[in-house]
């Protein structure tokens, strides 16, 4: 070719060069940290601690990869509900509902979910879960709760008089933000674990700290949590669960757009649109503190809300998962099943007359599950669980040996 | 010929073709077959169907939107492929193309008319959906407030807003699909040839989109964030999806105009 006609190719080969590197070269800008000046393990600990960042909005963005293959629709058989807001609004509610749809809400929420999170102070919260050409908000303004879901057009709303059980009702109601899932894990966290600074990533395009927490056990199918920290304002930004095994994260839950600051008022305030289906609710204090399955209005709650695996809460459901990937009082509290050992190495045994039907007979689990000795195995990267012949359910974010040997007794 | 000229010229050609007219009412009767099917049938039960349907039989503008929403994955790229890959391909086919270039216009301007042209056609084709959609929505329907997907409730007006975003939202995510046609377009003499390909490449990268093992190659491809206009529906308005289509779309003009710029320049026109 004469080199007047290469000539006319040059910006051809310039466009994707000029792309590529304005690809690169942002990236590179995103993820170069300033020199932050070093800190202690417990120095950024005492920045979470102290953090005054009452005020922001941002986006998060949640993933859950747990290795299993790609579930088909598993609540099509419509026995299946997932606890509504109401029902897993006492925190000693009975896991069962939760394990019976646990493929169910793995299969929902496998994959990167996105929501907007708008925060005031401690009791105005509103939290826009992304799903497509759908949206489910999540809108807290004092004792006022609302739930509205536009794939069908239906508001749930909870009056809660006096707020008697805040943090609790709080973290089980709403999706927890990364600060809640961070308190969560340091509270769970024991003399067990490695803590340490590492060099990571700004977060949403904020320096931040990374925290690492890494379990000193053999057994623990958790390989290490990382927790962000923005520099400034020492709210945690981000947490990554890696698993023992995956390359990508088990569990990623994390800021990519974060900007302290009072959100608009008229945010928080909730009118449920014309035609929509309104379902109140009033909760008497008292059924905060018993089971509500043995509250009829409660029980009611969960089942109303129906359910869709497209339609799942993955930031509430992550809550419980996050709470099964680490051991702790929470989950004393919540299983009927006793508990072996102590740390990342937690076992929870469960009776088999306590083990739900739905799990037990779970035809699509049956074919999940992969005989082993003493029992079946459901196996993902984070957690196990193992069935015994006689009918226990042995589950734990540990190793099948350690299952195994907590089905013996031991 | 001034560039100007050129365009005003090409512009009164495309509106003149009667096949354009063909292919932009077609698009028009997209909604209003939605909208007589609802009216006709008691609507479809909340939650199946595409989106926003099962809201049409309470507010006639979500016609538009479900009309575009209809049209994205096929009819749409469908006619722009037509367009698109008529440009410099159809000229060359019917011989004009050497008559074009003997007017003082030099080949890129050439090319860049060509293209904004048919930007101009992606354009027109979402208005023609939306206008015909808020048409019979209106006809047939109640028309009031809507809710969007945050439950907020707007008004008419600023829904109507609403819908003149997500149309733009729609054309700007075609500029990709025209780039590459363009670039197709000449590399050939056979119009029929380059609409075929575009076609199938706007059918292929959507399949490619649907495939998890792919999932890097999908932030990608000029199909990422063609549904992504939901996020003009929420409250308040989400802009990223808006920015990110834009820069895509963006990369994918820059990219393909440069290729078809180096085709077309180096060129022997011989018909």
């Amino acid at each position: 070719m004469k080199p007047a006609v290469l000539k006319k190719w040059i910006p051809a080969v310039l466009a994707p060069a000029v792309i590529a590197a304005f690809a690169i070269g942002a990236s590179i800008s995103a993820d170069a940290q300033v020199q932050l000046e070093p800190k202690t393990p417990q120095q950024v600990l005492q920045m979470i601690a102290g953090s005054k960042v009452t005020d922001f909005s941002g986006s998060t963005s949640t993933t859950l990869d747990l290795g299993m293959p790609q579930l088909p629709d598993l609540g099509s058989n419509g026995t299946m509900t997932t606890p509504g807001p109401g029902a897993s609004a006492a925190p000693d509610s009975t896991t069962a509902p939760d394990e019976a749809n646990l493929l169910d809400v793995l299969a929902a929420l496998s994959g990167t979910h996105e929501a907007q999170v708008y925060i005031d102070g401690p009791d105005k919260a509103r939290i826009q879960v992304l799903d497509g050409m759908d949206e489910q908000n999540f809108i807290r303004n004092g004792s006022s709760l609302w739930h509205y879901d536009s794939a069908n057009n239906t508001a749930e709303h909870l009056v809660v008089p006096g707020f008697p059980n805040k943090a609790a009702l709080k973290h089980a109601t709403m999706p927890p933000t990364p600060g809640a899932v961070a308190d969560k894990l340091l509270a769970a966290m024991g003399p067990s674990t490695d803590m340490r600074v590492a060099e990571g990533p700004r977060i949403a395009n904020r320096d931040a700290y990374t925290l690492e927490l890494v379990p000193h056990s053999d057994d623990s199918l958790v390989a290490k949590v990382s927790i962000g920290v923005d520099a400034a304002t020492g709210a945690p930004l981000q947490v990554v669960v890696d698993a023992v095994g995956q390359t990508n994260p088990a569990v990623s839950v994390g800021f990519t757009s974060f900007t302290p600051g009072t959100p608009a008022a008229n945010l928080f305030e909730f009118t449920p649109p014309a035609g929509a289906k309104v379902n109140e609710h009033k909760v008497p204090p008292q059924a905060l503190k018993h089971n509500p399955g043995h509250n009829p209005d409660a029980a009611n709650r969960g089942n109303k809300l129906g359910h869709k695996p497209g339609n799942a809460k993955p930031g509430k459901q992550l809550g419980h998962r996050l709470d099964a990937t680490k051991p702790g009082k929470k989950q004393a509290m919540q299983l009927p099943g006793s508990i072996k050992g102590t740390g990342w190495d937690t076992v929870v045994v469960v009776p088999a007359k306590e083990v739900p039907k739905e799990l037990s007979g779970n035809a699509m689990l049956n074919q999940l599950a992969t005989p082993v000795e003493g029992g079946r195995l459901l196996h993902t990267s984070l957690f196990n669980v193992l069935l015994t012949q006689d009918g226990r359910m042995v589950i734990g974010p540990v190793s099948l040996a350690r299952l195994q040997a907590a089905a013996k007794g031991q | 010929m001034s560039s100007r000229g050129l365009l005003a010229n090409e512009v009164i050609l495309l509106y003149r073709r009667r096949r354009t007219w063909a292919m932009l009412l077609a698009l028009g009767a997209v909604p209003v077959l939605i909208a007589v099917a609802v009216r006709l049938t008691s609507g479809p039960p909340t939650g199946r169907g595409p989106a926003f349907l099962d809201r049409v039989a309470g507010n006639g503008l979500f016609v538009a939107i479900t009309g575009l929403l209809v049209c994205i994955p096929l009819f749409l790229p469908l006619t722009v492929a037509v367009v698109a890959g008529d440009t410099i391909a159809g000229e060359a086919g019917s011989g004009t193309l050497r008559y074009l270039l003997t007017a003082p216009v030099s080949r890129p301007r050439l090319l860049l008319v060509k293209f904004t042209v048919a930007v101009l056609f992606c354009l027109s084709a979402t208005v023609m959906v939306a206008v015909c959609g808020l048409g019979i929505g209106s006809l047939l329907f109640p028309v009031g407030p809507v809710t969007l997907l945050s439950g907020t409730t707007i008004s008419a007006p600023a829904a109507l807003l609403r819908v003149g975003l997500i149309a733009l939202y729609v054309a700007v995510s075609l500029i990709g699909l025209t780039a590459v046609g363009l670039f197709i377009s000449t590399l050939t003499d056979v119009p029929v040839g380059a609409m075929a390909a575009i076609a199938v490449l706007a059918v292929a990268a959507q399949i490619l989109g649907q495939l998890p093992q792919l999932d890097w190659l999908h932030p990608w491809l000029f199909t990422h964030h063609w549904l992504g206009f939901a996020d003009l529906l929420r409250d308040p308005i989400r802009w990223t999806e808006f920015g990110q289509n834009a820069l895509l779309q963006g990369g994918y003009l820059l990219v393909f105009g440069a290729l078809a710029y180096g085709r077309f320049a180096s060129k022997d026109v011989l018909s």
